[in-house]
């Protein structure tokens, strides 16, 4: 076998180790571009504030609480009521006075496990393979904003999400998954930019979502981000039922 | 023109209850005026309808100003064909989630100046061929078409009609060759009645919006699309008919 033989050998079993490393360079550099493994580690909790907008007249407040281990508590204040949404870590509740649901009543199942998926602090990729999820290399894509890495991400949960980091900042600038509305499965995206630094960590300030093909986006813009600010655990359990 | 304002302004302010926050259980809160309360019911006016609270779901209610109440007193003073205050208060409206008098405040900005470009888009309308349309008629143009309440392309709702017709046949397909459970089916055939009524109501009530969860973390099923206002749900029961209010 001469060298070029050795090499084409090579080159057939080294891929999936490329890919990988590459996935890898990949993970690294998002975190890093996140403020870096010490910065996100140091955040305990994260407190957001800004509007949902989803068209005229559709313009709410949102705040956002999220809480080491795994825990937290969307209000989302519309034309005079403010409901609460939250996850305490191992179950989901919600008071919605807009859906007419004026007493702390569970989740359902679908709207739980994604509270649970947001409840985490650093997102999926940082000690995706600690927290069980699986997470592959799909490609190299352009998007509007530059080239980025699309990555298969499976929850531990079983959930698959797409990811695309910006090849050039490192930063998670799309996602998108599936997901069931009106009893038919659609695909969702959410677009993140506007990037910037809190307590060392870089946080989307501009969150979109939409369904490709249609016109209707919702957008939310952050306008303040708190962190390590005390957040009573009580915040984030299911008030005991009755009077 | 502008005393008549000063004088609805006024009627407003005098005539109007005290302004109330009404603080739920777990943190959920309404914020406006109490219209009505008796021993078991607060009925709230939020600014779009109004919400009937059973008493056991209310931990404590604080009197005092609320936004709507500072809207209106705000509206009270503002002359009709002030553009910019108009402009102004409906920016101040909507950056308090009052969607409804945030609408209200455009509306009257864009009667006293209908090309306004500021009250035009704040009222989602596009300007299309020299004209300003609303955000529903620049839709259309672009070819969408409205399904259950939702927009989207013209291939997008043929291939819902074709799934949905395929559904329907294998349905009556599985029915047709089982004569012997025609009891059952006519059974199934009054569930399937009854869970149509339940997925229209309910269509109704989740047109128009995305689930805000999906990019942010949990939140309302779907963004209303306007001033919706719901009777309140009893735990483990269906969500009631959507109680809609004059815009």
């Amino acid at each position: 076998m001469n060298a070029r033989s050795i090499l084409a050998v090579v080159a057939l079993v080294v891929p999936p180790t490329v890919a990988a490393q590459t996935l890898d360079e990949i993970v690294a550099r998002h975190v890093a571009a996140r403020g870096g493994r010490e910065a996100l580690a140091a955040l305990r909790t994260v407190r957001m504030t800004g509007r949902a907008i989803a068209g005229p007249g559709r313009d709410a407040i949102v705040r956002r609480e999220i809480a080491r281990p795994g825990r937290i508590r969307t209000e989302f204040v519309f034309q005079g009521t403010t409901g609460v949404y939250a996850w305490d870590g191992s179950t989901g509740w919600r008071v919605s006075p807009l859906d007419g649901r004026l007493e702390p009543e569970p989740l359902p199942a679908e709207d739980a496990a994604v509270s649970a998926e947001q409840a985490d602090i650093d997102g999926p990729l940082v000690d995706w393979k600690a927290k069980g999820h699986a997470v592959e290399l799909v490609g190299k894509e352009a998007l509007p904003g530059g080239p980025a890495y699309r990555l298969k991400v499976t929850l531990k949960s079983g959930a698959v999400r797409h990811v695309w980091v910006d090849a050039a900042s490192g930063l998670v600038v799309r996602t998108e998954s599936t997901r069931r509305l009106r009893g038919r499965e659609v695909a969702l995206e959410t677009v993140f930019g506007d990037y910037r630094e809190t307590g060392g960590v870089a946080f989307a300030r501009s969150i979109e979502t939409g369904v490709p093909g249609r016109p209707r986006r919702l957008r939310i813009l952050v306008e303040t981000v708190e962190v390590n600010i005390p957040l009573d655990g009580a915040r984030f359990r299911m008030p005991p039922l009755g009077p | 023109m502008r005393t008549s304002i000063l004088i609805l302004g006024a009627a407003l302010l005098s005539g109007g209850a005290d302004a109330d926050e009404v603080f739920l259980k777990g943190g959920g809160q309404l914020s406006g005026r109490i219209v009505s309360r008796s021993a078991t019911t607060v009925e709230v006016d939020v600014g779009a309808g109004r919400i009937a609270v059973p008493v056991s779901s209310v931990v404590r209610i604080e009197e005092g100003r609320s936004a709507l109440q500072e809207y209106e007193e705000r509206a009270g003073l503002i002359a009709a064909g002030d553009v910019e205050g108009w402009l102004s208060l409906g920016g101040w409206a909507s950056a308090r989630g009052l969607g409804t008098q945030a609408r209200e405040a455009y509306h009257r900005a864009l009667a006293a100046s209908p090309d306004d470009p500021r009250a035009n888009e704040a009222l989602g309308n596009v300007k299309t061929g020299g004209r300003w349309v609303s955000e529903d008629e620049s839709y259309r143009a672009r070819g969408y078409v409205q399904y259950e309440g939702e927009w989207i392309a013209q291939a997008e709702h043929d291939a819902i009609l074709r799934e949905r017709a395929a559904e329907d046949a294998r349905d009556r397909e599985r029915r047709e060759a089982d004569s012997r459970v025609r009891e059952a089916e006519a059974r199934a055939e009054e569930a399937e009645a009854r869970a149509r009524e339940a997925e229209a109501q309910q269509s109704q009530q989740e047109s128009e919006g995305l689930p805000l969860w999906y990019g942010w973390g949990a939140g309302p099923a779907y963004f209303p699309t306007g001033p919706v206002v719901r009777p309140p749900v009893a735990p483990n029961r269906p969500v009631a008919r959507p109680m809609p209010v004059p815009r």
